[in-house]
């Protein structure tokens, strides 16, 4: 056995266990939010918006939150997909209206996440690459699965109009949503082994 | 080396805050800490092998912290930087205060074996530390009981049996008792005890506010102060003669005058709940809360968290003051007295634990109620803060309130006028519903092969022929499938109907009876997938399945073991959502009742739950990283079925 001095700790470039624990209970509870939504606003909010169907893509961000939120919070690459996989995970336990398919929309929305932040490898995280990232769950989201299961009778015009409201949707309440929350978490000291 | 001592401490200094985590992003800074203060100064001692000592202070003076760098978990969890030097020649293992914090299995099998696993030994021969562990603890449950049916003393030696199983020749100790009634911690002294007497090599660092229950196990105690620095360093004999001359003048509570009274000043009374951890003290609680408002009722819970409010001290403790429109003198005076006097900007959630259920009993107070409900507030308070606890409890009584107390604590006990024992209710397991017999990866594949399949339906032929052939597989293996409820079909049946109309009224060439036609068949193929989807649902056990996906299809284990642990950890998320939506009912949170204002409580419920969860992943990194999940052998950890 070497000896080695434990006060000399120092930063580790990989995953460490805090970063696990936080992206899993964050996720949890996220994806309990998402069920909720799924429960009890869903159903109504498409009532309410029966007329202009396409609105409902409005709705989007709220599924891409856990992805957002993890990747700002821990900051490594696969942070996303690992958090939007476990809330999704939670809504398919729970039970939601799309049963086990709502792993592949969690797999689509994470893999968009992570891709983006690639493009910054990794190393910026502010409020314009976290609504990029949003909406680029919503473009994965809508073409890679959405576009051609749900929508492939409709209109080109509904088809766009829906992607842009999914857009806007995912940039707002996930990406800048995501932002502020992971910045309320902060200033609340819940976060005290993640940097600022 | 052999004769060289477990561990060694040179100067060792700690400061919470400063960042060490440099590299993550470009703009990153220094870290803030949940209850920062923690400091360790200039410590220097050392720990034979086979020594067993007490580690004692006042409460916030580090004595968690040096447990935690001598497991090597620290600065893994929380940003600070080290100075000095510390050797640590043992293998060690951390048992942590609230046991409930470190559990990452559902069933007790599972969390014995999670440390070795990490270490990748094979199945066989984790299988038999696991027996031996729990046999040592004497928790005759057998691998598959789930962890959540556990009272409080079961699980504390648990959490014990799970260290054990890492055959820890330095055992760390963080207050293993102190959430626990008498009898169970005795038990848990016995326990302990044998464990140190099987190996008379195996050292022992225990951290508790008393030497009482361990001095026969120690032969020392280390004693910090609130500065973080090491006062004293004596034998137990001249550490118990020391407090028996300091302890000549006992300390009485005094009362004073709350402002207000209430019933009648001859009309107070002090109740307290005792019996057994996990009888059901907390439920008897909340029952008799259900028929308060906010204004009438005072309530602190076991999660001082939940009744936090605002960005500040202050905020927090005048919120429902606030909400009914009262005055704040009372609120200032407690929070003063409370020993929160200087820290009115301060965060709540950068208060320590102790500080946190303090400035839960001043929010309780503070709006004047004639009914105050505590659940056990004297936890993780010392000497000094828990006069101050009792004297606000006792002021309220001569304020004429009705005081209930949930409490393990004998002190505490004294001061009421009546003791009613909660008996242990067995707890109510709800029959797990029937997972059908299909693997959940085979679940997962079909779900996933459906919806591909999908893309081939193009016609109205092609889709009623692949649904009829569906409906007669799914007939011939019905019995396999999982048991579902049919209204969780319900919301699936909606979203086809209205995909059917948006397809049909939104079609490319206007509406038509072609394009209702058109979205017939889409509808039809989003049920082809969707449908069994939802019915699979409930035979994707997310334990299982983690583990599936890692043996076979080689998802890296690390990742895959964490959802699983997280999945784990629904249950006990469940009790504390209802405990949550009480509290700040309680507090006058949830008076409005249209959508929006129902919608922004849910947020901040939800907030709440999160902030609350994140602090108590800290404890979870911990114990898991004390159990060896950061060690390189655990991304290739073995995974043992129970």
């Amino acid at each position: 056995m070497n000896e080695i001095n434990l006060a000399s700790n120092t930063y580790t470039r990989g995953w460490r266990v805090i970063d696990f624990a936080v992206a899993a209970v964050l996720a949890v509870v996220l994806g309990v939010g998402m069920w909720a939504y799924d429960a009890f606003a869903f159903a109504p909010v498409g009532l309410l918006l029966a007329a202009v169907p396409w609105l409902a893509g409005l709705q989007f961000g709220i599924w891409t939150l856990p992805a957002i939120a993890g990747a700002l919070i821990v900051r490594r690459p696969g942070a996303a997909l690992l958090a939007e996989l476990i809330a999704a995970s939670v809504e398919v336990t729970l039970g939601n209206t799309w049963g086990a398919t709502s792993l592949y929309s969690g797999l689509l929305q994470g893999l968009a996440v992570e891709i983006i932040l690639l493009l910054g490898l990794y190393r910026s995280f502010n409020l314009a690459i976290a609504a990029l990232a949003g909406a680029a769950a919503a473009v994965a989201e809508v073409l890679a699965y959405e576009a051609w299961a749900y929508w492939s009778g409709t209109s080109t015009e509904f088809l766009v109009s829906y992607l842009a409201a999914c857009m806007v949707s995912g940039a707002v309440i996930a990406g800048a949503g995501g932002y502020v929350l992971v910045k309320s978490l902060r200033a609340s000291g819940a976060l005290g082994a993640f940097a600022k | 080396m052999l004769n060289k001592p477990a561990v060694e401490a040179k100067a060792l200094s700690w400061a919470p805050g400063a960042s060490v985590d440099a590299g993550a992003g470009a703009d990153a800074g220094a870290g803030v800490d949940a209850g920062a203060g923690a400091l360790l100064r200039e410590l220097s001692f050392v720990l034979a092998r086979g020594e067993r000592v007490l580690l004692t202070g006042p409460s916030g003076s580090g004595k968690s912290t040096l447990l935690r760098a001598i497991a090597g978990v620290l600065g893994q969890t929380e940003t600070g930087v080290f100075s000095g030097e510390l050797f640590v020649r043992a293998r060690t293992g951390l048992l942590l205060q609230d046991p409930a914090n470190s559990f990452v299995a559902n069933r007790i099998g599972g969390e014995v074996a999670f440390g070795p696993e990490n270490y990748a030994e094979d199945e066989r021969a984790i299988r038999a530390r696991v027996n031996k562990s729990l046999d040592e603890v004497e928790l005759a449950y057998g691998v598959h009981r789930n962890v959540n049916e556990l009272s409080g003393g079961e699980a504390q030696r648990l959490a014990l049996a799970s260290v054990l199983a890492l055959n820890p020749e330095l055992l760390l100790l963080d207050e293993p008792i102190s959430m626990l009634d008498e009898a169970a911690a005795k038990n848990i002294v016995q326990t302990i005890g044998k464990a140190l007497k099987l190996e008379p090599n195996r050292s022992a660092i225990i951290v508790d506010h008393e030497v009482g229950p361990w001095r026969n196990l120690v032969s020392r105690v280390l004693v910090l102060d609130s500065s973080g620095s090491l006062v004293g360093d004596l034998s137990v004999e001249d550490f118990l003669e020391r407090e028996r001359v300091s302890a000549a003048t006992p300390v009485a509570p005094q009362t004073f005058d709350l402002g207000y009274t209430t019933n009648g000043p001859t009309t107070g009374k002090i109740t307290a709940l005792v019996g057994p951890s996990g009888a059901g003290k907390t439920t008897e609680l909340q029952r008799r809360l259900t028929r308060f408002r906010a204004a009438e009722v005072g309530w602190v819970p076991q999660q001082p968290e939940f009744t936090v409010a605002g960005n500040t001290v202050l905020q927090s403790a005048l919120a429902t003051v606030k909400q009914l429109g009262l005055d704040g003198q009372l609120g200032l005076r407690l929070l003063a007295r409370l020993g929160l006097g200087d820290k009115h900007h301060q965060n709540p959630f950068q208060l320590s634990g102790g500080e946190l259920r303090r400035l839960a009993l001043v929010s309780a107070l503070a709006h004047h109620p004639s009914n105050l409900f505590l659940d056990e507030p004297t936890v993780g308070q010392d000497a000094e803060t828990w006069i101050a606890v009792a004297e606000v409890i006792l002021s309220a009584k001569r304020a004429g309130l009705s005081v209930t107390i949930a409490t393990h604590d004998r002190q505490l006990m004294a001061l009421a006028d009546e003791v009613v024992e909660v008996t242990p209710v067995p707890a109510l397991v709800a029959e797990a519903p029937r997972t059908g017999r299909i693997p959940p990866l085979v679940a997962l594949a079909i779900s996933f092969g459906l919806l591909a399949g999908s893309f081939a339906i193009n016609s109205l032929n092609v889709a009623i022929l692949a649904l009829a052939a569906e409906l007669v597989f799914g007939l011939a293996v019905w019995r396999l499938l999982p048991q579902q409820k049919a209204k969780r079909f319900l919301p699936i049946l909606i979203a086809l109907a209205s995909i059917w109309l948006s397809n049909g009224l939104f079609a490319a060439a206007g509406i038509s009876a072609a394009g209702f036609e058109r979205a017939t068949v889409i509808a039809l193929r989003v049920a082809f997938f969707a449908v069994p989807s939802v019915a699979l649902a409930g035979a994707m056990r997310p334990e299982i399945l983690a583990r599936e996906l890692v043996q076979r299809l080689r998802v890296p284990a690390r990742p895959a073991f964490v959802a699983a642990a997280a999945m784990a950890r629904l249950e006990q998320l469940q009790w504390q959502w209802v405990a949550l939506r009480q509290t700040r009912r309680l507090r006058g949170f949830s008076e409005g009742r249209g959508p929006v204002a129902r919608t922004q409580e849910f947020a901040a419920s939800l907030f709440a739950l999160l902030v609350q969860q994140l602090r108590a992943a800290g404890d979870l990194a911990v114990a898991m990283q004390a159990r060896g999940f950061g060690e390189p052998t655990a991304k290739r950890r073995t995974w043992v079925k129970f």
